[in-house]
């Protein structure tokens, strides 16, 4: 045989690295006794619930005849009524989701261990929205039909019932994980708690908690769609009615639409959950191009940037605001698999601050102890800021330094790859 | 300190809070637009829906005496003055609980190997094709969309009444659930292992059991788990259109206005459901460890 040449002392390895070709003893028989013990209670739910060959098989031949009966789909003569219908399930679907959202919004800063100190009042915070959560949207329907009577408002108030159960808890989840600092820095100014609410954590939940709550007007558009089930309005008194009178081309009709809005709003609402990207006109906006140009001046040599500043600008008028003045900075590194950090040693730095008559403010750090190329960047970075200068610095002064790099960086990868053994080619080399 | 803080000048302070101003302002409208077109959306949804305020505050009393009344016997005590009384159908309500449970166990495993066979062909990275991946994407997502009790309503038509159709409604909605989570959690996989298996020689299936199910099973585990707690709820009301459980039985108190019956059905389904809560999160935490413990 073929594989025993390639490996002449199978059964020795085996035997050398039994734990290894078979997993321990005691993983076996955990594994089989949890195997086991879920195939026995399927065969236990099997015979209890009446389940037979006989059953089965007659009813896939009934639903074979009701696919058959189903194609194609018609609305019947009632077009009109269903599209209004459907128009009740969204109804219902929106108002319940933002009831929901705006009652459990408090209950969630309740319920949440950074902002209610008090134990006794997150537990029935908690314990309240848990066992609300434990009742199904359908229950609720029928429990709010005998207050509000038949029709779409007892499912607005099901689907709002059942939600607060849900939204709390997420909040709550969601008011747990954020970063503290920010409360901590509003309470250190003077804020009170609520000041801190307000302004240290309502900001950085918002987000999380307007697309959790479109999620859940996604699938509570499904929901509401059932709850016509019980009577309380919407598409599913009318599914329920046709599948029950045998239409079956309707009931086809009928979740075609279900389908069809479902797919738009999971689609609507997946795009409004997308972080909207602000407008490209505010100051910050250059700011991704400012730090790519302040990472090149960094690295940019004395005479790259002497030349060409005596060159265009020989008669700059410059002040220090911070003489160059060098210094050291920790480095920190990330590794391993979980990118633990660890100090990994301090580096010698250098660093100016200079202003031009115009007013801007160049930045300059360095690794090293070149005192006159710090000076020299923070200025290229200053002109770097006037508008009119920017071009002349982009060329003369950056590109240059890009190129540099881009060439070293080649080079350093042909040198690389000029050594690299190719671990392949020498395993399959001699087979 | 002998630093002196540096001032802007006035010009460029101008500028500054001239930009600030116009960002504030900019961000004022679009506050003010969408508060806008939500209050006419909620004005057009709540005509939509039928919304009387009035009639919910007229009636708002009766949520109110209906919860009181669900609490009292037949007789006008408290329903907490006579357990024995309150729970009188104990037995039967236990029985039609452990069908619900067992309903919605049957349901989440088959539902669960079913996903499990299908998930593969829905991924980036183990799909046979492109083809593959649309149909058993769009297989999965027609799946979960129909709301198992559709899928109940029908099937108590065709497999008559019972416990059956509700297991397979659920089985069916599981597959779609599991089948879309199973794929996200096989698409995150390291495809090394699987490079390698295939190396070697394994087929598709060969690898996909020794490459990619040791790495994913704890992950499958624990939503097969979630998805098990959340069907238990949905088992719960099987029985209103007729597919077992203890749904049956809370329906026909609630028609029927055995008002302490429904107080007593409801307290135990929300202990079952908490119950069931809180021991698969204790599962599922253990597996997740399991799987960092790697």
């Amino acid at each position: 045989m073929k594989t025993s040449r390639m490996f002449p002392d199978q059964s020795d390895i085996r035997a050398r690295h039994a734990g290894l070709v078979s997993g321990s003893q005691r993983e076996r028989w955990l594994t089989l006794a949890v195997v086991l013990a879920l195939a026995g209670l399927a065969l236990m739910a099997v015979v209890r619930l009446e389940f037979s060959f006989a059953r089965l098989g007659s009813g896939l031949v009934q639903l074979g005849t009701f696919l058959g009966l189903m194609v194609p789909p018609t609305p019947g003569t009632q077009l009109w009524a269903l599209l209004k219908a459907l128009a009740e399930t969204v109804a219902i679907a929106f108002l319940g989701t933002l009831l929901a959202a705006l009652i459990a919004f408090p209950l969630g800063f309740l319920a949440a261990r950074n902002t209610m100190a008090n134990r006794v009042v997150r537990f029935l915070t908690r314990r309240f929205s848990d066992s609300i959560r434990g009742v199904d949207t359908l229950i609720w329907a029928l429990i709010w039909i005998n207050v509000v009577g038949l029709g779409p408002f007892a499912g607005v108030l099901a689907i709002m019932t059942s939600d607060i159960g849900s939204f709390s808890k997420l909040y709550s989840e969601a008011i747990e994980a954020i970063d503290r600092k920010a409360g901590e820095g509003v309470a250190s100014t003077g804020g009170s708690r609520l000041h801190a609410i307000r302004f240290g954590i309502v900001p950085q939940v918002m987000p999380v908690l307007i697309s959790q709550t479109l999620y859940y007007f996604e699938s509570n558009t499904r929901s509401a769609t059932i709850i016509g089930i019980v009577g309380a309005g919407g598409i599913g008194l009318y599914l329920a009615e046709t599948i029950r009178t045998y239409e079956w081309d309707q009931v086809a009709f009928i979740i075609l639409m279900i389908l069809v809005t479902v797919a738009v709003i999971d689609n609507v609402s997946s795009r409004l959950r997308m972080p909207m990207t602000p407008p490209n006109t505010s100051p910050i906006a250059s700011h991704h191009d400012r730090k790519a140009a302040l990472a090149l001046l960094a690295r940019a040599t004395l005479a790259e940037l002497a030349d060409p500043i005596s060159r265009h600008w020989p008669a700059l008028a410059v002040r220090e605001l911070r003489k160059p003045e060098i210094g050291l900075a920790m480095l920190r590194g990330r590794m391993g698999g979980d990118g633990a950090a660890f100090n990994l040693g301090e580096a010698t730095v250098t660093r100016a601050v200079v202003e031009l008559p115009a007013g801007q403010r160049g930045y300059g750090q360095r690794l090293g102890r070149d005192i006159g190329a710090a000076r020299l960047a923070a200025i290229a970075d200053a002109l770097w800021q006037d508008e009119a200068e920017r071009a002349l610095v982009e060329r003369d002064i950056l590109a240059p330094v890009r190129e540099r790099l881009a060439r070293e960086k080649a080079q350093a990868r042909a040198e690389t790859a000029a050594t690299r053994v190719d671990f392949f080619t020498l395993v399959r080399g001699d087979a | 300190m002998a630093h002196a803080v540096p001032r802007l000048q006035d010009h460029q302070v101008e500028a500054l809070s001239a930009a600030y101003r116009s960002a504030q302002l900019a961000k004022r409208r679009t506050t003010l637009v969408g508060v806008l077109l939500l209050a006419v959306l909620i004005l057009l949804a709540g005509r939509v829906a039928e919304v009387d305020l009035a009639k919910l505050w007229g009636n708002a009393h009766q949520l109110t005496s209906y919860l009181g009344r669900i609490f009292y016997l037949e007789n006008g005590k408290l329903v907490f003055t006579d357990i024995a009384d309150w729970y009188w159908g104990l037995g039967r309500w236990l029985s039609r609980l452990w069908d619900t449970l067992l309903i919605a166990y049957l349901g989440t495993l088959l539902g669960a190997i079913g996903a499990f066979f299908l998930c593969f062909a829905a991924t980036v990275n183990l799909a046979v094709n492109p083809a593959q991946r649309f149909f058993a994407r769009r297989f999965l997502e027609f799946c979960r969309t129909v709301p198992e009790i559709v899928f109940a309503l029908i099937f108590v038509v065709a497999f008559g009444l019972g416990p059956v159709p509700g297991v397979i409604a659920i089985m069916i909605h599981t597959v779609g659930a599991l089948g879309k989570l199973f794929a996200e959690v096989v698409e995150n996989i390291d495809m090394k292992p699987v490079e390698g298996a295939i190396a070697a020689g394994a087929t598709r299936w060969q690898a996909i059991r020794y490459a990619v199910v040791p790495q994913v099973l704890p992950n499958f585990a624990s939503y097969a788990l979630l998805r098990f707690e959340i069907n238990v709820r949905g088992a719960s009301v099987m029985g209103f259109v007729g597919a077992g459980g203890i749904g049956q039985d809370l329906i026909e108190a609630i028609r029927k206005f055995y008002y302490s019956d429904v107080s007593a059905i409801l307290l135990l389904i929300i202990a079952t459901v908490m119950i069931i809560d809180v021991v698969t999160e204790r599962i599922r935490h253990r597996l997740i460890s399991l799987e960092h413990g790697r």
